[in-house]
């Protein structure tokens, strides 16, 4: 379980963050919504360890976050970015291998792993190819191997981050991706995803926060956090009408006209 | 990399441990050939046996037996060094382009080589003034490694800090300062070339293109722990390199103190670079070509480039100060510009053929 409790962030002259509170379970898949700027990307680096914390508390399992060493922690958390460059010529399944690094297990064993999250990721055909040769999509695919690789055998209670990582990939490979994160919920994972589709969020979580300047506006289900009330607050105007709300939620945007 | 695939090919019927590790296991036969050959050619010849049955008696016998002499006081510290700095600079040239993300990095970038010149030079021009008379003269003999060396390492701590402001270290940063630290020296060095006299002229221009002319054992005492730190201490660092490749923040994500590991990595390449610069002068190109072509051979896996990069570095300067030492004999040829003769065209073969492939980004 994920504990966040009053997190504060400021940048600069700009508060980012204002106490924000927030618990994850295992199993549950979390889709953070909002506009641009509205702190998603700032509150996923303080849950993943990467931004010191300067006020509010986190804890992971029950300990603090920052009393966890760099190995424990790589242990039960992994982040997938919104890209990795990577100018030098290593082979995919190299790539996917450092994801084995908090393990520090031989080259045989890992190797054994590399492989399977390879096929989890349906990244198998890419496993010799040099890494910068890659596609932008294909590039991200292997990342997420390199992630499930940090994370096998999938414990539950190991946390999961993707920061906009579907950015690049093609509507199928979205949908695979998250797929596959929710199958990683099922097996008792937090997935925490900072999502820009709606839709794709309300597909696949099974709890959304909506974010609006630094705070978060109100979180729950899909159908609970997706009312045109909420979404016309969150991103600024922007009308949405929700086609049904039932099972999941359908969304459609109303046509802006462009009026320069 | 076509070279790699080929080879993964050639090795598929080798066990996984022996055909991972049988390129080191080359390299390292490369490296005593290699010292075998540097230690019995030069004015006078010793065979290979003369070479062995010198070394099995010792440094004693020096006092009645002129092989062993020859050996032991002159080619021995001059052809060890050699080795320890190729090995030195290859390594930490390999290990300063992880850190800076770029195969094109060299410990000269942040200013080490600039700084440690700027020093020397400064001990050359001005050194007969701040140590006059017959001890004056002793001392500056010591003087000028002393000074490159901590000139080396001051000039490395500077850019760093300027880099670390606000908390972490940024590589931009790092590469900006050691440019603008890289012009200062290189205006003030110019200046004091401008007052420097012919002899002090002729000292500097040797000086600035390496030489090994000279290394006696209290030399080689002197720096070698720092060389051996850095050779010996980087390819540990293997695993949390590859993880810095792919940017620090995942680096970090995987367990890797990526702050601690820059800061590391800069200081025992500063290290060898000042220690390699206070011993034999500039020498160009080991830092940037070995690692490089070790690349284009075995791949970037840091576990394997690290050690291959030390044992061909040390291999090419020791041959390369074989030839500076016979091609013309008695006179020398400074080193630094054999390496850059050699280097320089076969780099360029090399980058022609990677840019052909288009791999180069």
């Amino acid at each position: 379980m994920l504990v966040a409790k009053q997190l504060s962030l400021q940048l600069g002259q700009k508060q980012v963050l204002h106490s924000i509170d927030l618990q994850v379970r295992e199993g549950d898949f979390l889709a953070l919504l909002g506009a641009n700027g509205a702190g998603k990307s700032s509150l996923l680096s303080l849950l993943s360890a990467e931004r010191p914390l300067q006020q509010g508390s986190i804890s992971l399992n029950g300990r603090a976050l920052a009393s966890l060493s760099n190995k424990e922690l790589a242990r039960q958390r992994a982040v997938l970015p919104q890209s990795s460059p990577l100018f030098f010529p290593f082979a995919a399944e190299e790539v996917v291998r450092m994801g084995r690094l908090p393990w520090g297990e031989g080259r045989q064993s890992s190797m054994a792993i590399v492989e399977q999250c390879l096929a989890l990721a349906q990244v198998v055909h890419l496993a010799k190819s040099a890494y910068p040769m890659l596609s932008g999509g294909e590039k991200q695919r292997v990342q997420l191997a390199r992630v499930l690789a940090q994370l096998w055998p999938f414990r539950p209670g190991q946390l999961l981050l993707l920061d906009e990582c579907t950015a690049s990939l093609d509507p199928l490979h979205q949908q695979q991706v998250f797929a596959l994160a929710k199958w990683l919920s099922n097996q008792g994972l937090m997935v925490i995803a900072v999502v820009h589709d709606l839709q794709l969020a309300a597909q696949y979580a099974n709890r959304l926060a909506l974010l609006a300047a630094g705070r978060i506006l109100v979180q729950g289900s899909p159908q609970q956090v997706l009312t045109p009330e909420h979404l016309h607050q969150a991103y600024h105007g922007f009308e949405v009408e929700v086609m049904a709300q039932q099972e999941s939620v359908l969304l459609r945007p109303k046509t802006l006209l462009f009026n320069p | 990399m076509t070279i790699q695939w080929r080879q993964a090919q050639l090795s598929q019927g080798l066990s996984p441990v022996l055909s991972f590790y049988w390129p080191l296991v080359a390299l390292s036969l490369l490296l005593a050939g290699s010292l075998l050959l540097a230690l019995s050619k030069g004015a006078i010849v010793l065979s290979a046996e003369q070479v062995w049955q010198a070394l099995w008696r010792g440094p004693a016998a020096s006092q009645y037996d002129p092989q062993a002499l020859i050996l032991w006081q002159l080619r021995l510290p001059r052809v060890l060094m050699a080795a320890l700095i190729g090995a030195a600079l290859a390594v930490s040239g390999a290990a300063v382009q992880a850190v800076f993300r770029n195969p094109l990095a060299d410990p000269g970038l942040i200013g080490v080589s600039s700084g440690a010149a700027l020093a020397a030079i400064i001990m050359i021009v001005l050194g007969p003034v701040l140590f006059a008379g017959y001890w004056g003269l002793r001392m500056q003999l010591y003087a000028l490694p002393l000074a490159a060396f901590v000139g080396g390492l001051l000039t490395t701590f500077l850019v760093y800090a300027m880099a670390s402001l606000g908390g972490q270290t940024r590589v931009t940063m790092l590469l900006l300062a050691g440019i603008a630290i890289a012009a200062l020296t290189g205006a003030i060095s110019g200046v004091l070339t401008y007052l420097a006299d012919d002899t002090q002229l002729r000292g500097l221009t040797f000086w600035s293109m390496g030489s090994l002319a000279g290394i006696t054992w209290p030399m080689f005492y002197a720096t070698a722990p720092w060389l051996l730190l850095a050779t010996l201490l980087l390819p540990c660092c293997y695993a949390g390199l590859n993880a810095l490749l792919l940017g620090e923040n995942v680096a970090s994500h995987l367990g890797v103190n990526a702050q601690w590991l820059k800061r590391g990595v800069i200081v025992l390449a500063a290290l060898a670079v000042g220690a390699s610069v206070a011993a034999a002068g500039m020498i160009g190109f080991i830092g940037l070509v070995v690692p490089h072509i070790m690349r284009l051979w075995l791949g970037p896996d840091h576990q394997r480039l690290l050690p291959a990069s030390a044992l061909a570095g040390a291999s090419l300067l020791v041959l390369a100060d074989l030839a500076a030492r016979t091609l013309i004999a008695p006179a020398e040829v400074p080193i630094g510009i054999i390496t850059a003769l050699v280097g320089s065209p076969f780099f360029i073969l090399l980058l022609l053929q990677q840019a052909k492939r288009s791999h180069f980004t």
